[in-house]
């Protein structure tokens, strides 16, 4: 698994050097803006802060992320560049499995800037404070993002998988990838609800209401262990879904 | 060396080493090349050169010793005999010929003599 | 002789068109095959079949014993017709991800290799020619230990120069245990070092002999046979 890793991130050294260099880019801008460089003149800060240091840089980011995503995640089905990949004793679980993980480097690199751009936005030079917010809330915002884009990243992957696996030699391969990603998406949409519902009875419950502290740890009442207990059911999808992709490249391939 | 398309190559090879024995190149007890060697150097199949040297060895032409190698007959006996064969072979082949040609066995001896002389040209 | 591969009814169809018909076949370790066929017989699929690039199949084909899984992956060594390597890498750097992936790699081989078919540590894969690309892949396929060679067209669209050093290259990498099986359409290039041949044509097998019965049992040439065996297919 290292050894793909190293080549999964090697293969996309310049868009790591790229967003290390945004990332640098972005840290001082924070800092010369939390450090008030721009003066007080409201009207300039807060258009300048918003647009030219939150909003468009945001965007940027977006396309930065999506791009990597999907170069990392298909530009080995897509050409035949690199298809030697798959004549390599690797299963396929283990494959996808490195690629998300790359991902996630790039996930990290975005979402971390992206919440420093944000805090521009929320609040230009005005205060003195480098982050708005808390570390854990902090934390927590990423987990939320990272996990929340994998899922639908999984989603998209196995739709656009059938295409060079079961569904290779169909002729609307593409429009019958496209159903099964809608219906995979109003699946997973049902499920979330649900499962909000559930939590949500769960925890409203008055035999429930208490807090629990386990060191550093403190729930209050439960809906953050609600909220927890999300992520790890979101953890436990990407795993599925990471698990089934792997199966369709093993048994099913196409290429 | 250059092969017919539509004989067996190991055929081929085999008269290829019996005609290196003929002209001396291949001396009595000399050794070998090694299968691998052998196939590299004609550029074929290993396996041919395997199949070879087995058909060299059950006819005498060849013998092996276990981790040593493959070398040439040590009889002088079988070294004449392989030189017949390829005399044997060229005359008949020529008599054959000639045969064809409408030569008497008597005119076939005069027109040779003739040649061995330099009396025949070309052209 | 043992078989390393064994094919029993192995059907393989794209969408509305059979690419290979129930076909079934053995092939034996140390041996050399050629897979001839023309355009569009089936070559291809059978090959990628037997390397694992396509798994969805039905029939039964068991390489070394085994069905075509991760594991065989690990002994199968595939040359593709089309270029496959990652086209960041340099040639260093292809040594050491054979070297990475697969056990049976001799570093030291791929290096000689290298050499001789006059590719520098420090070339990069996309800015190679074609010539020197297959000559890349060839090295780094034959660097292998492999059980099974699977070589697809190897000769397709190179310069003179480039077909000599693979053709002494393939020649000077055969080894006793390992099998061959070599698609192309330029016979003539590794006649002598062909020891069965595989006809197929439309994803059925026509004939499968070994060169020098066909040889013994028809006195023709393998390129005169292959008229003879697709002048009707």
């Amino acid at each position: 698994m290292l050894k793909l890793l190293k080549y999964e991130l090697k293969s996309n050294k310049k868009l790591l050097i790229l967003g290390a260099v945004m990332f640098f880019i972005f840290v001082m801008m924070r800092i010369a803006l939390t450090g008030d460089i721009f003066g007080r003149a409201n009207g300039f800060n807060l258009v300048i802060s918003t647009v030219f240091f939150g909003g468009l840089p945001i965007i940027g980011l977006v396309i930065y992320f999506l791009y990597a995503t999907y170069k990392i995640m298909w530009s080995e089905f897509s050409r035949h560049e690199g298809r030697v990949s798959f004549t390599t004793p690797i299963s396929g679980f283990t494959f996808v499995s490195s690629k998300l993980l790359t991902v996630l480097v790039f996930a990290i690199i975005a979402f971390v800037i992206q919440l420093i751009l944000v805090q521009n936005i929320m609040s230009p030079g005005i205060t003195s404070n480098f982050f708005i917010l808390s570390p854990t809330s902090f934390i927590s915002q990423i987990l939320e993002q990272v996990t929340g884009s994998f899922k639908h990243i999984l989603i998209i992957f196995i739709s656009a998988l059938f295409t060079k696996t079961m569904a290779a030699n169909v002729k609307l391969k593409k429009s019958l990838a496209f159903i099964i990603f809608i219906t995979l998406h109003i699946v997973h949409d049902l499920f979330a609800r649900v499962l909000l519902i559930f939590v949500d009875a769960v925890t409203n419950f008055p035999l429930f209401n208490w807090t629990f502290q386990a060191g550093p740890i403190q729930l209050q009442n439960l809906t953050e262990a609600g909220m927890y207990f999300g992520y790890l059911v979101d953890i436990i999808l990407i795993v599925a879904m990471t698990f089934l992709s792997g199966i369709l490249i093993d048994k099913k391939l196409n290429l | 060396m250059k092969f017919k398309d539509n004989m067996p190559i190991y055929l081929q090879i085999i008269d290829h080493v019996k005609l290196k024995i003929a002209t001396g190149e291949y001396k009595r007890a000399e050794k070998l090349e090694s299968v691998r060697d052998m196939a590299q150097k004609l550029r074929v199949n290993h396996n041919t050169i395997a199949k070879t040297y087995q058909f060299l060895e059950k006819d005498g032409i060849i013998f092996s010793k276990k981790g040593v190698g493959s070398f040439i007959t040590e009889s002088e006996e079988m070294i004449s005999r392989i030189r017949e064969e390829r005399i044997f072979f060229k005359i008949s082949t020529f008599v054959n010929d000639l045969r064809v040609l409408g030569y008497s066995d008597k005119k076939m001896i005069e027109e040779l003599e003739k040649f061995l002389k330099g009396e025949i040209q070309n052209g | 002789m043992d078989n390393i591969v064994t094919i029993r009814q192995l059907q393989k169809n794209f969408g509305s068109t059979n690419a290979l018909n129930s076909i079934n076949l053995t092939l034996e370790k140390g041996k050399v095959y050629g897979l001839l066929g023309p355009n569009a017989s089936g070559k291809t699929t059978l090959l990628k079949i037997l390397a694992g690039l396509i798994s969805n199949y039905s029939g039964e084909i068991l390489i070394d014993g085994l069905k075509p899984s991760t594991k065989t992956k690990s002994i199968v060594a595939y040359l593709p017709d089309r270029s496959d390597l990652h086209s960041w890498m340099t040639v260093r750097e292809t040594i050491e991800y054979y070297q990475d992936f697969f056990e049976d790699f001799d570093v030291q081989k791929a290096k000689k290799t290298m050499e001789f078919m006059d590719l520098n540590d420090n070339d990069v894969v996309e800015k190679l020619s074609k010539g020197m690309k297959a000559r890349l892949k060839l090295a780094l396929t034959l660097a292998r230990d492999a059980k099974l060679y699977l070589l697809d067209e190897p000769f397709d669209g190179i310069d003179i120069k480039t077909r000599e050093k693979l053709i002494e290259t393939i020649i000077n990498s055969q080894r006793d245990e390992s099998c061959m099986l070599i698609s192309t359409h330029h016979v003539n290039y590794v006649e002598y070092l062909l020891e069965a041949l595989v006809f197929l044509s439309k994803g059925h097998i026509l004939l499968k002999k070994n060169v020098e019965q066909l040889k013994e049992e028809n006195n023709k040439s393998i390129v005169e046979m292959y008229m003879e065996v697709f002048a009707n297919a």
